[in-house]
């Protein structure tokens, strides 16, 4: 098992080193000029030429590469160009909000999605069964900025239960956790949808299986077989399905940020790629590239620890 | 599932309300909802975003200050400086500085090597996006601590405009500045009413009240200055009791939706931004004085104007905005005339009508107006294909002369000059060394511009800037759009302390004399 | 069984199983009513979509606006109707485009093996490292925004998506009797490729195919509504989203309808590929 995990690691690190290197190179073809974002419309050439070289933007790139990967190696992402923060703090400081966020989502979506989905599967085609699978997939149809519109006007604005800014003092529990409810129902809500549709469709195939038709015939009372054997079985899909939409939490938090107007990473990013901030937008990048290569290496790892034949191939 | 999880929130809802009494209520805080996404730096002296020009003057002081509201050159009035003298020839100009003003955080009293420090700074390339407005001055120096002497190597326009309380004018402790260095620009200290205490980045910034401030202790005890970039949540917010001031929409339809409320007043104020529409000479066939002309009779400034409200928007009819000294009222303007235009079109060669190709940033305030210019465009037969793209590669790209119409609006220190020499003068053409703003490539009107600056006599100098003017129209180098104002809403029981008609920084001054009624 | 029989088969046998399932046809019918209304609308649609009418601007809906009028007086009723056309553009093109390209990279890199295998799939490992929306975002700033830009952007991401699902299955069959056995015979590895390794993975690559098309036209809504998509004065759904959430206190009609329409296209794309996969997979099929 050990041996398994090294060598997923080490495998890793070239996609890591190749993903870190598209965007370095990519980030800087987008047309735009940080040293314009900072002086302003009315700069010069001259005022702006002088900036970028002070700055140290008029350096060759390859320079700029090298002396990027140094500082990554050294778990810095540097500084932002535009004020001169330095990126760990910069994304140290939104970090949290994102993580809540995603993290309540997922929960969210898991606690309510599971039980629905193992309810949908054990009533197979029942009524409840249509009327949960047509609800999920309604669910995972909803763009994340319409769904989170439609949330906005209908707590905060109509029943006015929520604020509308979605800004907390971090250091206020309350109302953090306040804040937190409508943002992560946004996301809990499609990541529900997702878990019902993986839970009912793995419980569907486990329940199909021979050891439960045995057990079956065996005389088992139905809700020990659904546990034993069933639900224990159906689970580890459902967690790899957060694996295998984890870019599509990742593009549904940064527009509930946005729709809700609550600071985080995706925030962040789109005003790094607004001022050309290029080390802030490479430095966000790295880290949602790092956590999709880590969240598929866990998901692979559990696959690998429920399924011997994976580690072995 | 949605009602269930609704009772849910409302729970939580009800229990975070249960323990959390804002604290508000002890002390007069004012909240601020202005727009844009985040600072892009505090320096005064660099940024020249609204969001930033506006927090500035809570902060920082200028030797001299429009009057509160106002921004007229008449009313100007002493600031840091408690009089000043100058030279018969206009070069030499002498500050005496007010006694005892003190810096925040304890940085001191403020002396005349502040004033040098930060006037300095000011017309460094590195240290200030303001720099050429300081390219005459040539020294500045602390004649004794109270006392600050500025030589100009020629005269120029409007010389106590380089010491107001505005862009390079605004005066920084030069012991902070020394002590912070990089960080200065995200931790200002400043002698104004309200001192920095902290930043949080893309959130807000947070003042509070400088009770040693040399105007006096000022009402509001706590500003927090909160980034909204979105309307409809900064409207929200207000709605919610959530804000107390914030950047209304500069929209006629707007305002009289919010005017239905209670507890709100609207501000609609100057100075206005005015929209040009330049038109780049160096593409073709906008070399064509026809095509150009055609589109000048294309345009509606009475559709925009109906597009945007009569309440919030004028028509222009110069490439100055008016109420800046200089302004001309006379400056050939083109009327709309959709048949002209398409007789024009024709003598150019375009009878089958005429693609021309333009960016526009994603930003609202250029982006509205530009899809219906885009319109007026179309039924005369002309396409513009047109590029929506983010605000800083608009800014590239207009300046790449990758954009055969560019739509811009700007407010500047209101002196003609400013205007005429960043936006038509040959050596502000884009892409030059000495490039700014021209993007028009316009130099047909230089000889009066430059007259202008070093002209003695008054009168001769607005004759000369009105024929600039006239001839920038007349040859179409920009078609003069519209001026749109200001508007911020408030509470009905917060009072400025003055009377708000015109503001610099396009935002309402927050003095010591601001209060909540 | 010769090439063409096989296709048959496959298809009446899905046939009669996407027709057991009534969803899928709802899905279909949804989706069919849609097209039709994109293909139909320059006949359909009562105005122009890019006609302002500027002293109408946000009225609600109405006899002469069925749903209402726009930031610039634009009939909403017309524009959604317009922009189903864009969606349907950018949703089917950028997924024909990743569905071939992805499978000829897939089934190429599986059926080879060996390095080129390897390189293939470190490619899409990387591609894939980077959130969708976050690559659209990126390669729409770089290339700037226009529809066939979005096509490209979405195309990318979804190549590896197709490259992953023609790669395993091309691996199995190779090792099948009748496959070394053609090699055998010395064909062509393209002929094996189309005509024996093709068609086994043909059903899922439908599947696929309609649940990226939601996601594509999903995402291409996202990146309108972020405000880097088509270029105006051309009607999107996410673009009106994004022009209409300004107001949507005073006219919702201006967005949330768009809104809507965007959910029917997904929801429907999604129903299709929910009962192409059922009546596809052989599991799910003898059970009933």
């Amino acid at each position: 098992m050990l041996q398994y995990i090294i060598k997923r690691l080490l495998l890793a690190i070239p996609i890591l080193l190749a993903v870190v290197t598209l965007v370095f190179f990519v980030v800087r073809m987008a047309p735009g000029d940080p040293a314009q974002v900072i002086l302003g419309d009315s700069a010069s050439y001259e005022s702006l030429t002088a900036l970028r070289a002070e700055l140290g933007l008029d350096r060759p790139v390859i320079v700029q590469y090298g002396e990027f990967l140094v500082s990554l190696v050294q778990g810095d992402l540097g500084d932002s160009i535009i004020r001169k923060q330095s990126i760990n703090s910069i994304i140290a400081d939104v970090l949290p909000y994102t993580v809540e966020l995603t993290l309540a989502g997922v929960l969210l979506g898991v606690i309510i999605g599971l039980p629905l989905g193992v309810f949908s599967a054990v009533y197979r085609n029942s009524l409840w069964d249509y009327i949960t699978r047509i609800g999920s997939l309604i669910g995972l149809s909803f763009p994340a900025f319409y769904s989170g519109i439609l949330l906005l006007l209908a707590f905060s604005v109509y029943l006015g239960w929520f604020p509308v800014v979605s800004d907390p003092d971090m250091d206020n529990l309350g109302e953090r956790l306040y804040m937190l409810v409508l943002p992560a129902m946004n996301l809990g809500l499609i990541m529900m949808a997702y878990v019902v549709r993986s839970a009912r469709s793995s419980l569907l195939e486990t329940l199909g299986e021979d050891y439960i038709r045995t057990a079956k015939a065996k005389g088992l009372p139905g809700f020990i077989i659904l546990y034993k054997h069933g639900l224990k079985n159906a689970l580890i899909p459902v967690i790899t399905i957060i694996g295998l939409y984890i870019g599509v939490l990742v593009g549904n938090s940064v527009l509930t940020e946005i729709v809700f107007n609550r600071p985080g990473l995706g925030k962040l990013i789109l005003s790094a790629l607004d001022e050309r901030d290029y080390n802030l937008l490479q430095g966000l990048m790295v880290i949602y590239a790092f956590l999709i290569v880590l969240v598929n290496l866990v998901t692979d790892l559990t696959y690998g620890m429920v399924d011997p034949r994976i580690r072995k191939q | 599932m949605i009602t269930r999880k609704s009772v849910l929130g409302c729970l939580v809802s009800l229990l975070v309300l249960a323990f959390t009494v804002t604290p508000g209520f002890a002390e007069n805080v004012l909240r601020i909802g202005t727009l844009g996404s985040d600072a892009i730096s505090l320096d005064p002296h660099m940024s020249t975003k609204t969001q930033d020009k506006i927090i500035f003057p809570m902060i920082f002081n200028g030797l001299v200050r429009f009057k509160p509201g106002t921004a007229d050159l008449n009313s100007i009035e002493p600031d840091l400086a408690e009089s000043w003298e100058v030279s018969d020839d206009k070069l030499v100009w002498t500050f005496k500085l007010r006694h005892g003003v003190q810096f925040h955080d304890g940085y001191g009293e403020l002396t005349a090597d502040d004033v040098v420090f930060s006037l300095n700074k000011a017309a460094e390339k590195t240290t200030s996006s303001a720099y050429k407005e300081y390219s005459a001055v040539k020294s500045v120096e602390a004649v004794d601590p109270y006392t600050v002497k500025i030589t100009l190597s020629e005269k120029v326009p409007f010389f106590l405009g380089a010491v107001i309380n505005y862009h390079g004018g605004f005066i920084l402790s030069k012991k902070a500045s020394e002590k912070l260095g990089d960080k200065a620009a995200i931790n200002p200290v400043g002698t104004g009413p309200f001192a920095f205490v902290k930043y949080q980045s893309k959130r807000f910034v947070e003042l509070k009240s400088n009770d040693s401030y040399f105007r006096g202790k000022p009402a509001i005890d706590k500003i927090t200055y909160r980034y909204m970039p979105d309307e409809a949540t900064r409207e929200l917010a207000f709605d919610k009791d959530e804000v107390d001031l914030f950047y209304g929409r500069r929209e006629a339809r707007w305002i009289k939706n919010q005017e239905k409320k209670k507890n709100i007043v609207v501000d609609v104020f100057g100075l206005g931004e005015l929209r040009n529409l330049h038109l780049n000479t160096s593409i073709k066939p906008l070399d064509d004085i026809r095509v150009r002309q055609a589109i000048a009779h294309a345009v509606s400034r009475e559709g925009l104007v109906t597009f945007i409200g009569p309440e919030v928007a004028s028509a222009a009819n110069s490439v100055v905005p008016a109420g800046y000294l200089g302004h001309s009222d006379s400056a050939m303007v083109y009327k709309h005339d959709l048949t002209k235009a398409k007789e024009l079109l024709a003598q150019a060669g375009f009878a089958k009508g005429l693609t021309l190709k333009a960016v526009i940033t994603k930003v609202d305030s250029l982006r509205l107006p530009m899809i219906v210019v885009q319109e007026q465009l179309r039924l005369a037969g002309i396409t513009l294909d047109l590029q929506v793209v983010e605000h800083s590669a608009f800014h590239k790209l207009i300046r790449q002369n990758q954009s055969s119409l560019v739509l811009y609006g700007a407010s500047r220190f209101p002196v003609a000059d400013v205007y005429l020499t960043q936006f038509f003068l040959s050596s502000s053409i884009v892409g030059t060394p000495t490039g700014i703003t021209n993007f028009s490539h316009a130099k047909v009107a230089d000889d009066d511009i430059l007259k202008a600056k070093t002209e003695v006599d008054s009168k001769n100098q607005l004759a000369l800037w009105a024929a600039a003017q006239d001839k920038i129209q007349k040859d179409v180098y920009a078609v003069p759009l519209f001026e749109q104002y200001q508007v911020w809403c408030r509470k009905s029981n917060l009072d400025y302390g003055y009377k708000l008609e015109n503001s610099l920084s396009n935002g309402p001054l927050i003095t010591e004399k601001t209060s909540f009624k | 069984m010769n090439t063409i029989a096989r296709f048959k088969h496959l298809g009446t046998e899905t046939y009669h199983v996407f027709n057991r399932n009534k969803t899928s046809w709802v899905g279909l019918l949804l989706l069919t009513i849609l097209v039709l209304l994109a293909v139909l609308a320059p006949v359909i649609a009562p105005y122009d979509p890019v006609e302002q009418h500027i002293i109408q601007r946000l009225e609600p809906p109405s006899s002469q606006f069925l749903l209402g009028t726009d930031y610039y007086g634009r009939d909403v009723l017309s524009r959604i109707i317009w922009g189903c056309r864009v969606s349907f553009i950018i949703g089917s093109v950028s997924v024909a485009f990743a569905m071939f390209f992805g499978t000829i990279l897939g089934s190429m890199a599986g059926y080879k093996g060996g390095y080129f295998d390897s390189f293939v799939m470190g490619v899409m490992d990387v591609l894939m490292s980077i959130p969708t929306l976050l690559m659209g975002l990126l390669i729409v700033a770089i290339l700037g925004p226009s529809q066939t830009n979005l096509i490209i952007a979405l195309a990318l991401t979804m190549v590896p998506r197709f490259a992953r699902i023609a790669r395993a299955p091309t691996i199995a069959a190779k090792n099948k009797v009748y496959v070394e056995a053609c090699q055998a015979m010395g064909f062509s590895d393209i002929r094996i490729l189309v005509v024996h390794i093709f068609p086994n993975i043909l059903g899922e690559l439908m599947v696929m195919g309609s649940m990226w098309m939601a996601t594509a036209v999903r995402t291409e809504a996202a990146l309108s509504f972020i405000g880097l998509g088509v270029n105006p004065p051309t009607a999107t759904l996410g673009g009106m989203i994004r022009e209409g959430f300004k107001d949507i206190m005073s006219a919702p009609w201006a967005s949330l309808y768009p809104g809507l329409v965007i959910l029917l296209i997904v929801f429907a794309a999604n129903l299709l590929g929910d009962g192409l996969r059922d009546a596809l997979d052989p599991k799910l099929r003898n059970e009933k």
